[in-house]
């Protein structure tokens, strides 16, 4: 098993649950589950109060900081921190989509990668998935915009770990995306 | 025969709830789950709670309570419809009472804080319920300090998808109120739900 595996591993072995409290943590931090037909009306919901701009923008910001606080929270504790600065930035990227994988925001795939952009791409972010179901269900219209606002806070905190920026020094934008239609979810990530 | 609380949760804490290796999807009971900072799922209520201000409180907790309802009715009656459900609580089942139970059971597994009595009438149909160590409070009193209001808002939504789900045909037959709230200094977070009188507006 590689480091990039042990640290998956690690991440996901390290669920605590509190059966007193109903509560649960993962790499120290407390989490909770949630089901695609819960965020994808929180999204639609913020999406018509406060236009799809300004929504998306609040779940991308909220998403970024609290993303780069789980993650920080897990990969700076104790030997891991030494372990973590020691991969590539690909090789950080994967470990932290791996941990994504544990949470199961979906399964991303890195195209290009350099300090100032980033590509990645998604056949499966859980959101567009859980768009798909809901908008045949619940009837919603066509979507014109990407729908995936979450995930691109995810990698905009993922990517300023990667290149040991503060977090906020990436721009994330969703080029394509599964809940328009397309066949798979495109995000680009540019310094700022 | 009881709904046997423990037996659930360590049914559903053996089901290995992480995404699956080829698409990082975690498909179960019927829905995709995910799992996020409780930071981030109360973080984003906050928000969305700033960006409007005070003049439109009413609106920001209705839209928050409808999204939650509406996931209560999905999930839960997904949940209610799966093999998950069928092998390990419907035998347990004997009247709504124990429906209910069932449910209680299920959502106290989720990380959301736990629900420790209900009360159902079910002459009334009305419910009573009791949560403590909701996740909201924490990490509302720390970044806002205390609450002026209930805002345990997911807990609205479900408490009165609950009685949806036993007793209604549709999503929004009944409503909730928070009546006590921890991120208020109360004791518990209490809510009651009754059968709507009125049609659900954000308004």
């Amino acid at each position: 098993m590689n480091t990039v595996e042990e640290m998956t591993l690690a991440f996901k072995e390290s669920t605590q649950i509190f059966p007193d409290r109903s509560r649960l943590m993962i790499g120290g931090t407390e989490m909770a589950f949630h089901c695609d037909k819960f965020n994808t009306r929180i999204c639609k919901n913020l999406e018509d109060v406060l236009g799809v701009e300004e929504g998306g923008e609040l779940l991308r910001a909220s998403a970024e900081q609290t993303t780069h606080a789980f993650l920080t929270q897990f990969l700076d504790d104790g030997d891991r921190k030494a372990q973590f600065e020691a991969l590539s930035p690909q090789e950080r990227l994967q470990t932290i989509f791996g941990i994504f994988k544990v949470l199961a925001y979906g399964a991303l795939e890195i195209v290009e990668l350099n300090e100032e952009k980033g590509v990645f791409r998604s056949a499966s972010t859980y959101l567009s998935e859980g768009w798909r179901e809901n908008q045949k269900r619940w009837r919603w219209v066509d979507r014109e915009d990407p729908a995936c606002h979450d995930i691109r806070g995810h990698l905009s905190a993922a990517m300023a770990l990667a290149f040991d920026k503060p977090v906020g020094s990436y721009d994330l934008v969703e080029t394509k995306c599964r809940a328009m239609g397309q066949d798979a979810c495109e995000f680009v990530a540019e310094v700022i | 025969m009881a709904i046997n609380a423990d037996e659930i949760r360590e049914a559903f804490m053996g089901l290995n709830l992480t995404g699956d290796d080829e698409r990082g999807l975690l498909r179960a009971f019927g829905v995709i789950l995910a799992c996020n900072s409780v930071d981030y799922l109360i973080g984003r209520e906050m928000d969305f709670t700033h960006a409007l201000g005070p003049k439109a409180t009413k609106m920001v907790d209705n839209v928050l309570i409808d999204a939650a309802q509406w996931c209560c009715n999905a999930t839960f009656g997904g949940i209610m419809a799966s093999e998950e459900w069928a092998q390990l609580i419907e035998p347990n089942i004997e009247n709504t009472p124990d429906r209910l139970a069932g449910l209680v059971a299920v959502a106290n597994c989720l990380g959301w804080g736990k629900i420790v009595s209900t009360e159902l009438d079910e002459d009334q149909q009305e419910l009573t319920m009791r949560v403590d160590h909701s996740y909201y409070v924490d990490a509302w009193q720390r970044d806002d300090g205390k609450a002026d209001r209930p805002i345990c808002f997911m807990w609205t939504g479900v408490a009165a998808g609950f009685l949806d789900l036993l007793y209604g045909d549709k999503v929004h037959d009944f409503e909730a109120t928070e009546l006590k709230c921890g991120a208020m200094g109360d004791d518990c977070c209490e809510f009651h739900v009754k059968r709507v009188t009125k049609a659900f507006g954000y308004l």
